[in-house]
């Protein structure tokens, strides 16, 4: 007779991998076959994690359309099953799935917009640490400025996107007619958080990209005016890396390094 | 076990089961619903706006924990992570008690977010009495577990599903949480008497009933969550709150979720039907 552990590792088969064993260890009723009955967990298996893609990723699935987005899903878990318990974390991994699946090779928007639709998620239910005010920069004296660092608040995610994703996503989010995808020449420096309880996202210069990228990294307010520098005339730097710090403290951006 | 974990659970009257679609309604028009019970998992995350609505919610109704992801019966270690979240969360609730399914939902580090069965055997009762005597000295509330519904069943099985019960609640000490639908569903899927099952589970250990709707394929019944009540289910309702009673009840509308206006309704037909059983809990006219 099988142990409790064997008929578990069989029937997760049978969801996982259509393996039949497990049929050896469960019964017909008077009504049905048993593998009509096993079945209702094969078919709810695939059903419930695609319904959680489309969840977490409804303008993805909109302009990728059901069929195409229900068939890379299935990719998706096969490669991916899900390991966490919370169904939240299961399309942590989807959105750099789509940019590397060989079908939507032509189709970088694709992946670019669930990357999108994911940080917003992530802005959404980020912890609610308290963000740096323009209170706290106040208290500080003249020589602490140059040693300043920064941190991140965890509701904030840097994406650098090579097509128009994001006009794509906007079209869709004011549900107006399809823009068409295409490559960027240039690319697009995007900042998303999470801002009067709403998960927003914008575009962010070149040069202000570049300072809030090396200020994640451990760049002080000293280096990243160095860093401007290379864009502005050394007097006018100071001035432009005040400029965004103040944007990025209204945005609440920020939160205490201690 | 401390007290706390130990002592019943209050009567906190008819409620349902908080979904997303229902925010406003609720926070707005304050409608008369006696309790709410959410999700544990989708309020394990960091922060956000799904911790304010929910402190919001607590602010003004009763809520009581519901877990999809204990896994309570997988041969795989239970996760401590997880279980440190939900203590976590419940410290922050305060919910009137913790639930969570009497399933498993994977094992070698997958999550089949299913409701698994299990053959009903005295080593699966032993293994799991010892999951559920671990679990209840990690949380600091009451544990209730539930009764799923089950599409296929095992030639292993030694033991009725209300036997198995019945022996997991005394040898614990732990509640339950009765789906009267998922009892009808079982009995008509696995061929037995769904008022053997029902006078089969100890009288003093039900501290909730879940209400709500099926799919019916001829041959089997699915559990979908998605549909009113079933007349059914209404009559079994009436025997659980004849035998457990009285017993706080929600409606558990997983899919298909109509307007908030829509559930009240049947909402009101289960607290009737509890005011008609047990007359006492009906609120005298001034």
């Amino acid at each position: 007779m099988s142990t409790l552990k064997e008929i578990q590792d069989k029937f997760q088969k049978s969801i996982l991998q259509q393996d039949a064993t497990v049929m050896d260890d469960i019964v017909d009723t008077s009504k049905e076959e048993r593998a009509v009955l096993l079945n209702v967990y094969q078919h709810a298996y695939g059903a419930r994690l695609i319904e959680f893609l489309e969840n977490d990723f409804p303008k993805t699935l909109t302009y990728m359309g059901d069929e195409n987005f229900e068939n890379i899903a299935k990719d998706y878990y096969e490669v991916h099953p899900s390991d966490n318990p919370n169904a939240r974390w299961f399309g942590r991994h989807f959105p750099q799935f789509l940019a590397k699946h060989p079908e939507l090779i032509n189709n970088p928007e694709c992946g670019e917009l669930a990357h999108l639709e994911y940080a917003l998620g992530t802005a959404f239910d980020a912890s609610n640490n308290k963000p740096l005010t323009r209170e706290d920069f106040a208290q500080l004296s003249p020589e602490d400025w140059s040693t300043l660092g920064f941190k991140a608040h965890p509701s904030t995610t840097r994406l650098s996107l090579k097509t128009n994703a994001s006009e794509i996503w906007s079209s869709l989010h004011k549900e107006e007619e399809l823009v068409e995808s295409k490559s960027k020449a240039l690319i697009i420096e995007i900042i998303s958080w999470r801002g009067d309880n709403m998960a927003r996202f914008r575009t962010m210069s070149y040069d202000e990209a570049m300072i809030w990228d090396e200020a994640n990294k451990g760049a002080n307010f000293g280096q990243i005016c160095e860093m401007l520098g290379t864009y502005w005339p050394s007097e006018e730097a100071p001035l432009k890396a005040a400029g965004y710090l103040q944007a990025w403290i209204a945005s609440e951006f920020l939160i205490s390094t201690a | 076990m401390s007290e706390q974990k130990s002592s019943r659970p209050p009567f906190i009257g008819f409620g349902l089961g908080l979904r997303s679609e229902h925010y406003t309604d609720i926070l707005e028009g304050n409608p008369p619903i006696d309790w709410f019970e959410v999700v544990s998992e989708n309020f394990m995350v960091p922060g956000g706006r799904p911790m304010q609505i929910l402190d919001q919610i607590k602010e003004k109704y009763p809520v009581v924990m519901h877990g999809v992801s204990m896994s309570i019966a997988s041969t795989q270690p239970l996760d401590m992570d997880y279980l440190t979240e939900l203590k976590k969360l419940a410290k922050h609730v305060q919910p009137k008690w913790i639930s969570d399914h009497l399933c498993w939902t994977g094992v070698h580090g997958v999550n089949l977010h299913d409701l698994l069965p299990f053959p009903y055997t005295a080593e699966a009762l032993d293994h799991i009495v010892e999951r559920v005597n671990t679990v209840q000295d990690f949380l600091d509330h009451p544990l209730a577990l539930e009764n799923v519904s089950s599409y296929v069943s095992f030639k292993q099985s030694e033991l009725s599903e209300w036997e198995f019960i019945s022996e997991l609640t005394k040898r614990t000490g732990c509640w339950l949480l009765l789906d009267v639908n998922n009892v009808f569903v079982s009995s008509y899927n696995h061929e037995f008497d769904a008022m053997e099952f029902i006078n089969g589970i100890p009288e003093d250990r039900v501290v909730q009933f879940h209400m709500a709707g099926h799919s019916d394929y001829e041959t089997y019944i699915v559990d979908t969550h998605d549909a009113p009540v079933r007349d059914e289910v209404w009559e079994l309702y009436r025997a659980c709150q004849k035998r457990f009673g009285p017993v706080s009840t929600i409606i558990e509308r997983d899919d298909n979720i109509p307007p908030l206006a829509e559930l009240m309704p049947e909402l009101e037909k289960i607290r009737n039907i509890g005011y008609e059983i047990h007359p006492q809990l009906k609120p005298q006219a001034a």
